[in-house]
């Protein structure tokens, strides 16, 4: 891993990471669209998510068996901890979801949602200032996407 | 009002979830991290199910299992790595707007495979994203 990062450098490194982020949009859109036949046809929201993690814990067991036994041995408890912490206001996220659907209709709760970016941002300038940097164009780079997004599933709730 | 306040709970929730992948990161792999945080979710929302969705567990079809296996793979092996390994790469401030641009692409893919129309708003909000996209990354291009 090492060699590969001192082969493309730290500008080929952060495009990886834009490529990364991209890919992780497409999955997490190709599984909204599975989701809503899921929902529609199978199960509610609750149980089809329940059992998706239950799937997606498998896949991840088989995909990184070689790192994990390893890792669990050699590895800071502190990156444990984060990360089992990331995974329940995560979890958290989606049960909160629910219950805003619930309470509100979709054309209200999707564009309050989609904020999530921003409350990113304004986290890492308080908690994570010592780690990264917000620049301006961060912020309006951010303030845009948000706003195709709220665009888009809006239009979509409204149709 | 209860709708949208408990909408801005997940987004903050989410937005903390980010953030505690970055210091997780500079412990451990983005593969064992994202071992690690499917687990809690797993039980948490598992146990939710059970309680609150008893009748509709013990009543599902057979095919179901398949679209649950599609779904974990899409939005757990692939999805949560992918995210783990951009905010690693990029940074958790750049890499976040990226990835969540994924209703963009999943109104393509409904497109595609579900025959739904492409309409002037999607193209208004497409041409937004990007532009916001363009916007982050010229920034190391420069």
């Amino acid at each position: 891993m090492k060699n590969i990062q001192s082969l493309i450098g730290n500008r080929g490194n952060i495009w990886l990471g834009y490529a990364a982020a991209i890919g992780a949009a497409v999955a997490y859109g190709a599984s909204q669209t599975v989701g809503k036949h899921v929902t529609s046809e199978f199960a509610p929201p609750l149980v089809g998510t329940g059992f998706s993690l239950v799937f997606g814990f498998m896949y991840v067991s088989i995909m990184f068996h070689r790192h994990i036994p390893n890792d669990l041995r050699t590895s800071s408890r502190r990156g444990f901890l984060w990360f089992g912490l990331s995974g329940i206001a995560s979890a958290s996220g989606v049960t909160l979801l629910y219950f805003a659907l619930s309470n509100a209709p979709l054309v209200v709760v999707s564009p309050v949602v989609a904020i999530s970016p921003l409350i990113t941002l304004t986290l890492v300038h308080f908690l994570l200032h010592k780690l990264e940097k917000i620049t301006r164009r961060t912020i309006m780079g951010t303030v845009m996407v948000v706003l195709g997004v709220v665009i888009i599933t809006v239009s979509k709730a409204l149709s | 009002m209860l709708g949208v306040l408990f909408g801005l709970l997940a987004a903050t929730c989410w937005g903390f979830s980010a953030i505690l992948v970055r210091l997780g990161l500079q412990h451990i792999r983005p593969t064992t991290g994202t071992w690690v945080s499917v687990i809690p979710g797993c039980i948490f929302v598992m146990a939710l199910a059970v309680v609150f969705n008893w009748d509709d567990i013990t009543s599902l079809a057979a095919i179901a299992f398949v679209w649950f296996a599609l779904a974990g793979l899409f939005n757990f092996a692939l999805g949560r790595f992918l995210n783990a390994v951009s905010i690693q790469r990029a940074g958790v401030a750049r890499a976040t707007p990226l990835f969540s641009t994924a209703p963009l692409f999943a109104t393509i893919l409904a497109i595609i495979f579900l025959g739904e129309s492409v309409t002037p708003w999607l193209l208004l909000g497409t041409v937004t994203i990007v532009s916001g996209i363009a916007l982050i990354t010229s920034e190391q291009v420069r």
